[in-house]
């Protein structure tokens, strides 16, 4: 059953046509990978997916209730959470306070009770630090836990971006780029912890152009070059599909 | 954590109780009115820190609703209702208290609006006002919102600067005295000095606990979040404009709320409240405090006011408070009290200790 489902979504920035006519579904429970070359509207698709920018045509639905046009808030409280491409992380807080607003959607305590200080936010805000810190412990970061974000090496920080979209226990977890400045083996053991957090039940879609980490971890991989979808299908399908080998080496025959 | 919390506001109330007794040891009472005054224009910083140092939205129209909240009392319980003493409505006022009388400076009995229902009125206009320009100002960022606010600012000066009900640019005088409890009353008489000074400070010291409550808790953190990464908080679920919007409304009522003790304090208001210069310098206490910090906010903000209200900086007041801005923003954007400076005097006095020692 699609969990996700992109139906013939475009999206123009002035005369470019960054997303054309692209559809996909992300099944239930599945790896599903979003890839192409630089440029190819991967990053535009998850923007529309999270709110971030509205399509000008075409429908988004998430558990078969329609998405197209909420805002990256109310995309959050559907379970819907995401990572960035280049970390945004608010770099003078801790990375334990980094992980705890990922339990926003989580917890509810307002204003008024904040100002007061009530005591029925006490046992909230206790459940949001110890969750916090319990993912930092599982990705085992929990040692930067105390630490501000932005004295942390790339690689914590990435993690810690990871733990924050883990905290608000998502039905879908965007990943945008997330190998991008890691080293081969960084690579590879970001893809067996992906595998970690996908048996804990949480479908993921990620965008890549790292091809090795997609094909060890996706079940469906969806291909665009110039904002156009051009092959979809399992990882070895595209691995012998003309077209997708044609962008990613060059086109001989040309 | 929660003592942790309150222990510094502890320490800060036994540091005003000694402040009162020193200056009655030393025969110098008279600084408590500066020391009063300073209080109330530091509650109005405590709440532009929230806006601007914690959820990283500059005001330049703090100024403005410090004048809304003055004015709306000052021009409501000047009007005189005795004349309309014989219409039934008025009667039944009184009756409930809705209506007070006093004796004006000619003996004649006068009836006023009771300023509770003065301070509900400023309390609801400036919320209702802060709603509807914080709309559209708060999609606005950085130095837009700076020009923005400083706007409307400059629309409220102009506006007590130019009608006549509020007094043109004399202002409004003869506010009455505001009855805060039964013989607690906020005015500026000699015999009350004391009293006031505490009623002030025990004012700023709400203001100061409602606000660390709410740097630490869910909400606080959400609007801390929107000042370190604002497309990411959205993207975890905070409505970012209803915070943004929210936590200008809270600092737009700090500031209103000054303004009316204030203007009961001094028994009436004068246009340069509202003035731009009065702007720049909530957010140059704010920016020297050390922006996310309130209480280098409240330490700031109660020494320069003082400073300045006891005429130190003599005609040069505002360049004062210019200056200090454009040193602040260029040496020590992240302001003076902040715990790099405290780490870098524990090192010169651990230093100190050291040379003695080997000496």
């Amino acid at each position: 059953m699609p969990l996700l489902e992109v139906n013939k979504i475009n999206k123009h920035f002035g005369g470019l046509h960054a997303v054309n006519d692209v559809s996909f579904t992300a099944e239930k429970g599945s790896i599903s990978a979003v890839i192409g070359p630089n440029g190819a509207g991967k990053t535009t698709v998850f923007n529309l997916i999270t709110g971030f920018l509205t399509p000008d045509s075409g429908r988004i639905s998430f558990e078969k209730s329609e998405i197209t046009n909420l805002k990256p808030h109310e995309i959050a409280y559907q379970g819907i959470l995401r990572t960035f491409q280049n970390l945004k992380l608010s770099g003078t807080m801790t990375a334990l306070e980094n992980v705890m607003i990922g339990r926003h959607t989580k917890s509810k305590s307002g204003f008024l009770s904040g100002l007061l200080n009530l005591p029925r936010t006490w046992k909230e805000e206790k459940e949001i630090r110890d969750s916090a810190f319990s993912i930092l412990e599982k990705l085992n970061i929990a040692d930067c836990a105390g630490q501000e974000v932005s004295s942390l090496p790339f690689g914590k920080q990435r993690a810690v971006e990871l733990a924050r979209g883990l905290a608000g226990e998502p039905r879908l977890l965007l990943l945008d780029e997330p190998a991008s400045g890691l080293n081969i083996y960084e690579t590879a053991e970001l893809g067996s912890l992906i595998r970690k957090i996908n048996e804990m039940g949480v479908t993921i879609l990620l965008v890549e152009h790292d091809m090795s980490l997609v094909m060890d971890i996706s079940d469906h991989i969806t291909v665009l070059n110039f904002g156009k979808k051009i092959a979809a299908g399992h990882p070895r399908e595209i691995q012998r599909n003309e077209d997708v080998i044609n962008i990613y080496l060059g086109d001989f025959d040309a | 954590m929660q003592g942790k919390r309150y222990l510094p506001v502890g320490i800060l109330f036994c540091v005003i109780v000694v402040i009162q007794l020193l200056t009655t040891l030393f025969h110098v009472e008279y600084f408590l009115t500066q020391l009063t005054m300073s209080a109330y224009y530091t509650l109005t910083a405590l709440g532009l820190c929230m806006l601007m140092g914690y959820t990283g939205q500059i005001s330049l129209g703090q100024a403005g609703f410090f004048a809304l909240g003055g004015y709306v009392s000052a021009s409501l319980t000047t009007l005189d209702f005795s004349p309309l003493r014989d219409k039934g409505i008025v009667l039944f006022f009184e009756r409930i208290s809705f209506l007070q009388t006093a004796d004006n400076i000619y003996g004649d009995e006068i009836l006023f609006l009771n300023p509770w229902i003065a301070f509900a009125a400023a309390v609801l206009l400036t919320a209702g006002i802060a709603f509807v320009i914080g709309i559209p100002v708060l999609k606005l960022k950085g130095h837009y919102l700076a020009m923005a606010t400083l706007g409307f600012s400059i629309i409220i000066y102009r506006i007590v600067l130019g009608t006549r009900f509020l007094g043109e640019a004399d202002g409004i005088s003869s506010v009455p005295s505001f009855r805060l409890l039964p013989g607690l009353h906020v005015n500026g008489d000699f015999s009350a000095r004391a009293g006031n000074f505490y009623i002030a400070w025990v004012i700023v010291i709400i203001g100061l606990v409602l606000l660390l409550n709410l740097i630490n808790s869910r909400a606080g953190r959400a609007l801390r979040y929107i000042h370190g990464n604002e497309k990411a908080a959205g993207a975890m679920g905070v409505n970012t404009a209803r915070y943004k919007l929210t936590v200008f409304i809270i600092s737009a009522l700090f500031a209103s709320i000054g303004g009316f003790f204030l203007t009961h304090y001094n028994g009436g208001i004068g246009p340069s409240e509202a003035g731009v210069m009065k702007s720049v310098r909530y957010v140059a206490i704010v920016a020297v405090g050390g922006m996310a910090n309130l209480w280098g906010t409240l330490i700031m903000g109660t020494l320069l006011n003082f400073l300045s209200l006891r005429g130190v900086f003599g005609s040069f007041d505002d360049a004062v408070f210019g200056g200090i801005l454009i040193i602040i923003m260029i040496f020590a954007p992240e302001g003076i009290i902040r715990p790099a400076l405290f780490r870098f005097l524990m090192d010169k006095v651990r230093k100190r200790r050291r040379a003695g020692a080997s000496s």
